[in-house]
């Protein structure tokens, strides 16, 4: 890493940095009182989480019919959230470890932030599949533990027990990585910290890190595996999401190109998420030199690539209905284009193919406001995405008789909401309290095509 | 540890590695270095080996795999053969899934711990530094003076070069 | 269940129930059960089996309680506080009686649980039902258990005591010298009869006036005109090649649908010789039931039927060369159609049969003068030993009315009948009736006529009192009491008893009645006692026909019906099967069985033809407002394909007191809307429309103006699309689920020739060969007429809750089993298929596969179990089934009416909310037909499972069976032709299979054949 200095390479942090200004620059925020700002969105958040918990608490009392459900579409809002908030949770995972296996140095600045947002999503996401089920409060029945009722076991076979182990372990793996990288980050800070209560909080957070070589070099090839391990793990969780579907008979559901197509289309949600939250984040916090616009026309270009690869798959499918010959699967999809659901259909291929394109413009890629609202679009998108694989698939089946509109009531809007208001609690708290960014990263990139430290303009 | 310690302290990554090589051609041995990032090239300065984790978690991955196999054969043929939807009661290609997330479970988690331990990383650990600036932009070597032949100031000259911040003796106790 | 429900009640009823025996001892004889042995083996040439025995001594406990209860100390049927060492808890005990639900007087069985009854099922003993129910009838268990039954008497509104009012009606009767009146339904039962001609003939100038809230009283009064006797012929559909029916749904409503089905289905043998496949003609103005079944359809008004009917006359008298008179007014039809049925029917002579359910004497007259024509008297239509199926007579209701006027009624006793709801197209009655000092309701029903009567005797339901019936000549049967009477009410015959001032028991009426009348008719029986005996173990007996002397038809009383041509829009009233006449408004199940044709439930619309709705620019569900002359309507607007054009159908029997109830049903929560709003009805009172026109009731009227009030109104429906194929914009496919086939084709088909050119390769070698038994079930498509009283068999059944009018909105009814309707062809001429569908019970069963906690696995006897107490409800296995027939249990449905808990079969859980469930294929049953081969160490024969579906199909529709038994009648049917698998292709392998439609038409005239 040393002397990488080049005027061919740009710097991939702007202004001039010493080691020492990185480490004050990232911890400011955590140092200074709340804002104002950050103050409304946090209760505004809280509020929404708040409305949530209300909302689950009365349908768990009452029962799901307090949902839209009927005897013909039995997932609806609950599927498609948790699908939509597990892809978001797979930019995270995907920046700290597959950008690292292809050493995309770039990365350094944004995967403490997506990382976090992995989590907090996967959290908003492992919500649903519980409150989902008729009965709660047996969960845990899912979970293959040795019992008293005789041999009483789970059934291993089905894509939603498939899930619960899928997601548990992206969650925990996630966790442990995103903690790794935090640990050098906690001992900056315990040595920053003024207060004695602080030292002793981030004392034990830090582990007792000091920065020992020997413990660097066991922590890097840790760092690595960990990388290596989630890498292909990050593919399975949404690969095994698609096989809820894929697996099962339902014309719209029953496809095997869903694998690739849906970890392409958590890939394109979860970059947009990334962008929706690091645009603010940058300029309140002031990180504008930490993530440039050179990262977030970087973050642009995946954005297209699999947004792309999502219209692929649309078209695929179209295609394949129609050269399979059979009779229910092309219902299906002649169905989600000009049935009753239509409308649903169109704003999802508009979101997330026509407008994305866009993003070929180099102007637009590097014009913070368009990227902003493109972001939230993707987002929009990305559900209506999940609600149309789901419902418009269920709603109308193999026969006829049973054919039947779904429509959300108060508690499902209000449950979404919730999960969004668990989403940014969560995010802001983080915010304030870790290191938004990861330093010690940061810092071993900071030599990357500068001169002593100095940015060198070419 | 008798001996005592010789810490050299630089503001820089490039001076904390060529110091470090200088250290090891006089054939003193380091004691150990402090860095706010990982410095590569650092490793041979202080010889150290390839870590072993890599082979320790591939063992554990392997056992997350060969759990969550017997596991799922055993419950599906031995200890509760049920008839669901007259699939067979073995279904290799259903228990994958599960077999995949439960190796890189017990690998990724597995090798964490170890190295935790390896490293004595525990949470409320008292950590004793030279400087604690090294955890923001100060870069430590810490050499061992085990024979009076190496004395504090031949080190010091070593080091002049790579213009320390400073140089200072620490006995063992102090780290 | 055949020969396991042959029971000893009858005997020890005898034996033990003290009013015979006055002495204490005999009471209980000791010498009772070698008694009964010897009965027993007399009776039933059978020898005694440790089963036979056990009921039978199971009997005399019950017997004992029964005669217990004679006064009114014991509530309890049987406290288990020590164990009776007769009554076997959980086994259930039957008793043979007679349906009391309408006058068809089915012969029904009822399955006794723990001293009550939680089943009616057919007998299939009886000659008329011949085992079958209709849904009305399996239903009308619930009203035994109804909490809001009037159960003590009342006195000007407010409860009282029997001897008060016995004691103060029979003052007020001693008061009176004439003038005294009955106004009841028709009475069937000769006891009852009797009894009422014995009050009645003490005053001058009274009467016992029957009257049909839907009156058939023109077919009497024609029948009177003619052959000079006012009966009702027995129709035998079974002998006629050719049916045609004038707005008759036979199938569905009219006189005795179950019988006629029976009958009906018989002469419609796919597999038999294809001459004798009968041919059925439907000239209707709505979609009816029977229209649905019927090979031909002509959509046609009243005014047009009327002329086809002229027109029949006339062609059929041209080739028995007579003359029919001129006919008035013709209306433009379809000359050469009526030629063709001419011609047909003149071949078959005395194989016709031509029936009318317009209550307009001018049509019967016609009618009969053609069955007479075609020498279907004494072939397809008996005369000689008629039906009493009813007997209401308009003519004497209307003069009723006109003394009512008059103030020359004292005395008007009610029964049977709610006039104050049905007659309230009459206003001159609503408004003298009065003028009736003293009006006495002898019934147990709180509805509008219990409002303005000032004595209510409450009566007892048909399940707990004693009665005897004479639906046809010919034919007697017993009521029985399977339950000891809940509250204080009294039955009608003892009532009426009462008036004539001796209180004597019912059965003891009863039985002096048969003694003195109807034992005389009984030939080869040793005694009276055992042929009562034999009666109350059979439910029924056959008895001498009472052959009436009929003139010869008098062709000059015969002239062709006048028919005015009118063209504005019309109304038609009829009956649903769930709701009759409104007489069981108050049982939610009927109020929650959609209707055959439009599969809405609660409550009744006014049904359009597109064309037509199109026109007014009406939509389904806007809330119109219909007037004729003065009376106003506002119902929903539901758009009807195969109906005319000009016409508005409307479903009578809704808008009653009664259905207030159900304000309140079904979950409540944050965006729940109630049935209804509190104090309003399910539906309208449609009878407003009824009017009088020369003698008799008519249920249509002319002239009718729609007006849309803008207000739209929710219809509950349980099927939205109703066609088999997809929606034209979206391509148009038909699906193949319900298959049909020409009659001509049926030899040469081959229903699964489509899927198995290649069958379909296995991933892995079959882990489970059901080497036991092997349960399936085969439906006929052919059979099923879409009566529905399978879906309630199985609600009964199962335990299955109602969930009120906005859950079935919402789509979440939870019937297990439902019957899918499929229209084809066009708006006006629509070809109608029935599917009845549940659980398919797949042996490669998707829904298995998916759910994470095996809650849902197969059994060794290729049964897809759901497993309630383990499931979590994540719904995945619903979303899964390709048939959709799993219901969720979206909230905890109430069960907090105590008594209508008394319904509840023991054998079926109560499911809990947020669980799955869906058909188990009856498993109790089949577990309880497998304990009883074992008790008996025998092996199972074919038939001695009957899951409830099977059991209430009047049709024989559905049969379960072995797959595995290579003699079962499943067997011999999955290897029918017509046989097939829905959505073969997936490989679910299903056990469930369906045997293609057969339509007895010509290639021109089928839809998609």
């Amino acid at each position: 890493m040393a002397n990488t200095y080049s005027i061919l390479r740009k710097p991939l942090i702007k202004g001039d940095k010493s080691l020492n200004t990185v480490t004050n620059d990232v911890l400011r925020p955590l140092d200074r009182k709340p804002t104002s700002l950050w103050w409304a969105t946090f209760l505004f958040a809280v509020s929404f989480l708040l409305l949530g918990v209300i909302a689950i608490a009365y349908q768990i009392k009452t029962g799901i019919g307090t949902w839209g459900l009927n005897k013909t579409v039995g997932w609806a809002f609950d599927i498609t959230n948790f699908v939509f908030w597990v892809g978001i949770g797979h930019a995270g995972t995907l920046i700290s470890a597959i950008l690292f296996l292809f050493r995309q140095r770039w990365r350094t600045s944004i995967n403490r932030s997506a990382e976090a947002m992995t989590l907090f999503a996967v959290m908003c996401a492992g919500l649903f599949p519980i409150i989902h089920m008729g009965r709660p409060w047996l969960f845990y029945w899912i979970i293959p533990y040795p019992n008293f009722r005789g041999p009483l076991w789970v059934n291993f076979r089905s894509p939603l027990l498939w899930d619960f182990f899928a997601i548990s372990t992206y969650f925990t793996i996630s966790a442990v990585f995103w903690y790794i990288g935090l640990l050098p980050d906690w001992a900056t800070l315990r040595d920053k910290a003024t207060s004695k209560v602080k030292k002793k909080i981030y004392g034990i957070l830090s582990f007792g890190w000091k920065g020992s070589f020997r413990a660097w070099h066991r922590y890097e090839t840790v760092y690595m595996l960990l990388a290596a391990l989630a890498a292909p793990l990050v593919l399975s969780v949404h690969t095994i999401v698609s096989m809820d579907f894929a697996t099962s008979i339902i014309p719209g559901w029953h496809t095997t190109i869903f694998p690739p197509y849906f970890v392409a289309g958590a890939v394109f949600s979860g970059f947009a998420m990334v962008l929706t939250l690091i645009i603010i984040a940058r300029k309140v916090m002031g990180y504008e030199e930490y993530i440039t616009i050179d990262h977030i026309e970087k973050m642009c270009k995946i954005i297209l690539l699999t947004g792309g690869i999502v219209g692929l798959a649309y078209g695929t499918e179209m295609f394949m209905a129609w050269y399979s010959v059979n009779t229910y699967e092309r219902f299906a999809f002649i169905n989600r284009a000009l049935g009753p659901y239509s409308w649903a259909y169109w704003i999802m291929v508009t979101c997330n193919v026509l407008l994305p394109q866009l993003l070929w413009f180099k102007k637009i890629r590097r014009n913070i406001v368009l990227i902003f609202i493109m972001s939230i679009i993707i987002n929009i998108g990305m559900w209506f995405e999940r609600f149309v694989i789901i419902v418009t698939s269920l709603h109308r089946d193999f026969i006829p008789s049973s054919w039947a509109m779904y429509q959300p009531t108060l508690i499902e809007i209000a449950t979404l909401l919730g999960s969004f208001g668990l989403f940014f609690t969560c995010f802001l708290l983080f915010a304030r309290f870790v290191p938004f960014i990861a330093i010690s990263e940061v810092k071993g990139i900071l030599s990357y095509a500068r001169k002593n430290g100095k940015e060198v303009k070419s | 540890m008798s001996a005592n310690l010789i810490a050299g302290v630089f503001d820089n990554e490039n001076d904390v590695l060529h110091a470090a090589e200088e250290t090891k051609a006089q054939g003193l041995s380091i004691y150990d270095i402090y860095t706010p990032y990982p410095i590569h090239g650092l490793e041979k300065a202080m010889d150290l080996k390839p870590s072993r984790l890599t082979f320790v978690c591939f063992i554990l991955a392997f056992m997350g795999l060969l759990f969550a196999i017997l596991l799922q054969f055993w419950i599906g043929s031995i200890d509760w053969p049920l008839n669901v939807g007259g699939r067979p009661f073995n279904s290799l290609p259903a228990y994958l899934p599960v077999a995949f997330e439960l190796t890189v479970l017990f690998g990724g988690v597995g090798v964490t711990l170890v190295m935790l331990f390896r490293n004595k990383l525990f949470p409320g650990k008292k950590s004793k530094q030279v400087d604690i600036c090294a955890t923001d932009d100060r870069f430590i070597i810490v050499v061992e003076q085990n024979d009076s032949s190496v004395s504090m100031s031949k080190i010091e000259e070593y080091w002049k070069k790579y213009n320390p911040v400073e140089v200072k003796s620490l006995d063992g106790d102090e780290i | 269940m055949g020969k396991k429900k042959k029971n000893w009640k009858g005997i020890e009823e005898r034996e033990l129930t003290p009013q015979f025996h006055k002495s204490l001892e005999s009471e209980f004889p000791e010498d009772g059960i070698p008694d009964l042995f010897k009965e027993e083996s007399e009776v039933l040439k059978s020898d005694l089996s440790r089963r036979s025995f056990l009921k039978a001594s199971g009997f005399s406990l019950t017997s004992v309680l029964l005669a217990s209860c004679i006064e009114r100390k014991v509530e309890k049927a049987i406290p288990y506080i020590i164990k009776p060492e007769a009554i076997i808890p959980g086994r259930s005990y039957w008793y043979s009686t007679t349906c009391g639900a309408c006058e068809a007087q089915c012969g029904i069985l009822t399955k006794n649980r723990d001293g009550r009854p939680i089943k009616i099922e057919g007998n299939p003993d009886h000659p008329l039902s011949k085992g079958g129910l209709c849904a009305v009838g399996q239903a009308s268990l619930l009203g035994l258990y109804d909490s809001k039954r009037i159960t003590e008497p009342q006195k000007e509104g407010s409860s009282s005591d029997w001897a008060t009012v016995d004691n103060e009606i029979n003052k007020k009767l001693d008061a009176i010298t004439e003038g005294v009146y009955f106004l009841t339904s028709t009475i069937t039962s000769p006891t009852t009869r009797n009894l009422i001609s014995g009050v009645v003939d003490k005053y001058q100038n009274s009467g016992h006036v029957e009257y049909d809230a839907v009156s058939h009283s023109s077919i009497l009064d024609s029948h009177e005109k003619v052959f000079g006797n006012r009966v009702l012929p027995h129709y035998r559909f079974d002998r006629a090649k050719t049916i045609i029916s004038f707005d008759a749904d036979f199938l569905g409503t009219w006189v005795s649908p179950v019988e006629f089905t029976k009958d009906y289905i018989s002469g419609r043998n796919a597999e038999g010789n294809p001459e004798d496949y009968s041919y059925h003609v439907q000239f209707e103005s709505r979609l009816s039931l029977t229209g649905s079944n019927s090979d031909k359809r002509i959509i046609s008004t009243k005014a047009e039927m009327g002329a086809y009917i002229n027109l029949l006359a006339e062609k059929l008298s041209h080739k028995a060369g007579l003359s029919f008179g001129n006919i008035q007014d013709k209306i433009n039809i379809d000359e050469n159609l009526v030629d063709n049925f001419a011609e047909r029917m003149w071949s078959q002579k005395g194989e016709s049969l031509v029936v009318c359910g317009i209550n307009s004497i001018e049509y019967q007259n016609v009618v009969n003068y053609i069955n007479e024509l075609l020498g279907n008297y004494g072939s397809t239509l008996d005369i000689i030993n008629p039906s009493y199926q009813t007997k209401g007579n308009d003519n004497a209701l209307a003069d009723l009315i006109s003394k009512l006027n008059e103030g020359k009624v004292n005395a008007l006793f009610i029964s049977g009948c709610n006039p104050l709801y049905s007659l309230t197209g009459r206003s001159d009655f609503m408004a003298s009736i009065n003028k009736v000092p003293l009006k006495v309701y002898i019934s147990d029903q709180n509805d509008e006529t219990a409002e303005v009567v000032n004595y209510i005797l409450p009566t007892l339901h048909f399940l707990e009192s004693w009665g005897d019936t004479e639906p046809i000549s010919g034919l007697v049967s017993l009521y029985q009491p399977t339950i000891n009477p809940i509250g204080n009410g009294r039955s009608f015959n003892e009532s009426i008893s009462a008036l004539l001032g001796n209180k004597i028991p019912n059965d003891t009426l009863i039985k002096t009645y048969w003694e003195e009348n109807i034992y005389s008719l009984a030939e080869g029986k040793t005694s009276f006692t055992h042929f009562w005996s034999q009666t109350l173990n059979d439910g029924y007996a056959v008895i001498k026909k009472s052959e009436i002397k009929n003139n010869n038809f008098d062709f000059n009383a015969v002239k062709a019906a006048n028919v005015k041509k009118s063209t504005a829009l019309g109304i038609i009233l009829y009956q649903k099967i769930s709701m009759l006449n409104g007489k069981h408004s108050y049982n939610p199940w009927l109020q929650e069985l959609p209707d055959p044709i439009s599969k809405i439930t609660w409550g009744n619309y006014a049904s359009i033809a597109p064309k037509k709705a199109e026109e007014l620019g009406i939509a389904e569900g806007d809330e119109i407002i219909l007037t004729v002359d003065d009376v106003q309507l506002k119902l929903p607007a539901q758009i009807q394909v195969g109906q005319h054009n000009d016409i508005v159908a409307i479903a009578l029997g809704y808008g009653t007191k009664s259905s207030k109830r159900f304000s309140d049903i079904g979950p409540k929560w944050l965006q729940s809307e109630p049935t209804i709003i509190k104090g309003d009805t399910v539906g309208s009172n449609s009878f407003v429309f009824t009017s009088m026109s020369n003698g008799n009731i008519t249920y249509s009227r002319d002239n009718v103006s729609i007006v849309k009030s803008g207000a739209k109104m929710k219809l509950a429906v349980t099927q939205t699309h109703h066609t088999i194929t997809v929606p034209e914009n979206l391509g148009g496919q038909v699906r193949d689920h319900a298959r049909e086939i020409l009659l001509k084709d049926v030899s040469t088909y081959h229903a699964t020739s489509i899927h198995n050119q290649n069958k379909q390769k296995e991933l892995w070698e079959d882990d489970f060969q059901y080497t036991g038994h092997h349960w399936g079930l085969a439906i006929d498509l052919n059979k099923c007429t879409g009566c529905s009283s399978c879906v309630v068999g199985c609600q009964v059944e199962n335990n299955i809750p109602v969930v009120g009018m906005d859950e079935v909105y919402r789509r979440r009814e939870m019937h297990w089993m439902r019957i899918d309707r499929y229209y084809s062809g066009d708006d006006e001429n629509v070809d109608v298929i029935y599917q009845p569908m549940m659980c398919q019970h797949c042996d490669h069963a998707s829904c298995e596969v998916v759910c994470p906690v095996l809650a849902t696995v197969h059994s060794s006897e290729g049964l897809n179990q759901q497993v309630y107490n383990r499931c979590v409800g994540t719904r995945y296995c619903a979303n899964n089934c390709a048939f959709k027939v799993r219901r969720f249990n979206w909230f905890d449905y109430a069960h907090d009416d105590q008594l209508a808990n008394m319904t509840l079969n023991p054998d079926v859980t109560i499911r809990t909310r947020g669980i799955m469930e869906k058909c188990s294929l009856c498993i109790h049953r089949i577990h309880e037909a497998k304990t009883e081969a074992k008790r008996k160490n025998v092996s199972l024969a074919d038939g001695d499972i009957v899951p409830a579906c099977m059991q209430s199909c009047s049709a024989d529709a559905i049969v379960f069976g072995d797959l595995n038994d290579p003699n079962s009648r499943i067997n011999s049917l999955t290897k029918n032709n017509r046989h097939y698998h829905l959505l073969e292709e997936m490989n679910f392998r299903p056990t469930t299979g369906y045997l293609a439609k057969v339509r007895n038409k010509t290639g021109e005239e089928s839809h998609n054949g």
